[in-house]
């Protein structure tokens, strides 16, 4: 394992991946130290004031504000919070729930397993933006809903994936050894399979966080993400249409935090994935 | 392909259907907000009485069974209900926006493999060259972009600056053609109505560009690898040392085998598409079948938002068992 990860830091796009992926959470984390300013009160007076690029900044406001004064810089380091926080949170419920399921339809296979995996494909033909749209225009916009709403259709590729690999796992011989050492049923699924399954799940985890961004963005641009007075990256995007006439700078930075954090996870993805699978190694 | 396989799957799709009406169906009558309240907005001397009749009219009011029970039996008969909002048959809701969503989808597939393939291409042929790592470099920025961030971006060139490409709907009033098909540009064509054509054209540039880029990146992708693994085998190597000219050998012979993997992208493309453009058409205000059911789900619409929901997952599996059909024809080594 720790040969491991020594390989992925000779991988440069993973090196890179990691790199923004460390720099984003820092800014969300430590968002409020790193601005003087409130990311949802603005000042009237200082609307759509350009940043950097144009004589006419304002100090203190790098990338300029947007429609009600606020500042552009403060909003994006804010969405990055929202972005991360549906991440993690879904992709973490997606895990350990398809994981869980996944290992006991995989293990225990019978009735368990046909009832689950019949489930499982009636939902993956349910297309996925349809299905978040439907569930977040039932359950109203809002952290928690989308977090619950994403994570229920979430953990299909986990299922999908534990389900396999401890299908292939289970008739190994140090499988067999457990049993014959006597072992149970539990012992062996959690003790011994799961810690040999971990790696891929590190990888999907890793790759699901970019789709899950990405959709979180989709869904709070079109007013059924988060409530509407957090600034998140998609509404934000959103808002600024009625201004591209007079302020380009208000979809583009927000969406360049998207792209990022996106492209950091999928770069890094990919380069666990070279790393762990020894397959797809060249 | 043998009838077992085919019956099979006819009933996955029946299972499939069933499940996501069940579904879409139960969600929304747990779903807190009330359709009557929100038709009833604004509007003044409203009794007790009124919002019975509304709630009746609507037959809101019976048990859920007898709701489902009714709606199913709609379905069967080819009734999907009536908008609580338009005033209109949800059928014909969906006849009249589908095509601007087909129309939109087709030149989105059309661009995603005008530009997917020459690039999927040339990254196999230079394998590993500079030009191999630049354009998987790109494509994985194409992969990682929010297409309505694309869109904005987009617009913001050609439109805002530049001022060379509508944004909004699909023509202009009065420059619609005579509705045969309600493509509008089969239909301009049809009629000879060029005028019609390039304003449909014109507008249809933004949309179809913004949908298409980000399915063009996966396009590549695929065909790469497909193309990689192709090349490598020994009928190519006979190719060669036969003295055939590389050009010849690469879009003759290879190029025929790695395409079989496009048909499985060119399905999901077409599914997810007419899924997918929902944000894009929003974007656009593209009169299509996304508008219609994002509008429908804010005012709580529930006979439009089920027959959409109902209509695009018949079409999406439809799709893929023509993907399947499909395989098996182009490829003989694949039987079910």
């Amino acid at each position: 394992m720790k040969k491991n990860f020594l390989r992925l830091f000779r991988n440069p796009t993973a090196v890179f991946g990691l790199i923004v992926i460390v720099i984003v959470v820092f800014m969300a984390l430590f968002a409020p130290l790193l601005t003087p300013h409130d990311p949802t009160r603005g000042d009237l007076m200082m609307r759509l004031r350009p940043g950097l690029w144009s004589p006419l900044v304002e100090e203190g406001y790098p990338l300029g504000t947007d429609m009600l004064g606020r500042d552009l810089l403060t909003r994006v380091l804010y969405g990055a919070r929202i972005s991360l926080i549906v991440g993690f949170s879904s992709v973490f419920i997606s895990m350990v729930a398809g994981g869980a399921l996944g290992l006991c339809a995989g293990f225990f296979r019978g009735k368990f397993d046909d009832i689950i995996s019949r489930f499982v494909d009636w939902l993956m033909a349910f297309p996925l933006l349809l299905f978040l749209i439907l569930v977040m225009g039932v359950l109203g916009p809002g952290t928690w809903n989308l977090i619950f709403a994403i994570s229920l259709k979430g953990w299909v590729p986990f299922f999908r994936l534990v389900r396999g690999e401890v299908l292939a796992e289970r008739e190994k011989a140090y499988v067999e050894s457990a049993w014959a050492i006597g072992r149970n049923a539990w012992g062996i699924m959690f003790v011994e399979i799961l810690p040999n399954i971990t790696h891929t799940l590190i990888v999907l985890a890793t790759l699901r966080m970019g789709i899950v961004i990405l959709m979180e963005a989709t869904l709070s641009f079109l007013g059924l993400g988060v409530s509407p007075h957090i600034p998140a990256w998609g509404s934000m995007i959103a808002a600024s249409r009625d201004y591209l006439q007079v302020a380009w700078w208000l979809p583009v930075f927000p969406g360049m935090g998207i792209l990022f954090t996106v492209l950091s996870l999928n770069l890094l993805g990919e380069g666990l994935r070279d790393v762990f699978d020894p397959r797809l190694r060249k | 392909m043998s009838l077992r396989y085919l019956v099979k799957r006819l009933f996955y799709l029946i299972g499939v259907l069933v499940f996501i009406t069940l579904f879409t169906f139960i969600l929304l009558r747990i779903s807190p907000g009330d359709p009557v309240d929100l038709m009833l907005i604004g509007q003044e001397d409203i009794t007790q009485e009124d919002i019975d009749r509304m709630t009746r009219q609507l037959g809101l009011d019976k048990p859920f069974h007898v709701q489902l029970y009714d709606f199913a039996d709609g379905i069967v008969k080819g009734d999907l209900g009536y908008s609580f909002y338009m005033n209109r048959p949800v059928w014909d809701l969906i006849k009249q926006r589908f095509p601007a969503s087909v129309e939109l989808a087709l030149f989105a597939m059309f661009i995603s493999f005008a530009v997917g393939i020459p690039i999927g291409i040339i990254a196999a042929v230079k394998h590993n060259s500079l030009v191999d790592r630049l354009i998987m470099g790109v494509n994985f920025l194409g992969v990682s972009m929010p297409p309505f961030w694309f869109a904005i971006i987009l617009v913001l060139i050609f439109s805002v600056s530049l001022g060379w490409l509508p944004t909004m709907s699909r023509s202009v009033y009065g420059m619609y053609p005579e509705n045969i098909t309600g493509l509008l540009i089969v239909d301009s064509i049809l009629t000879l109505n060029w005028k019609a054509l390039t304003t449909a054209l014109r507008h249809l540039v933004l949309p179809s560009i913004s949908l298409g880029m980000a399915y063009s990146a996966i396009v590549a992708r695929i065909l790469r690898s497909s193309m990689l693994e192709v090349l490598s085998q020994d009928y190519i190597t006979v190719a060669r040392s036969k003295g055939l000219k590389k050009r010849r050998v690469i879009l003759r012979h290879a190029l025929r085998n790695a395409l079989i993997p496009m048909i499985t992208v060119a399905g999901l493309e077409a599914g997810t598409l007419l899924g997918g453009n929902i944000v894009i058409e929003t974007i656009f205000s593209w009169p299509g079948l996304g508008t219609l059911i994002v509008g429908s789900i804010f005012a709580r619409d529930y006979p439009v938002v089920q027959a959409g929901v109902i209509f695009f997952a018949l079409v999406f599996v439809l799709i893929n068992l023509l993907v399947d059909i499909a395989y098996s024809i182009v490829d003989p080594r694949i039987r079910w």
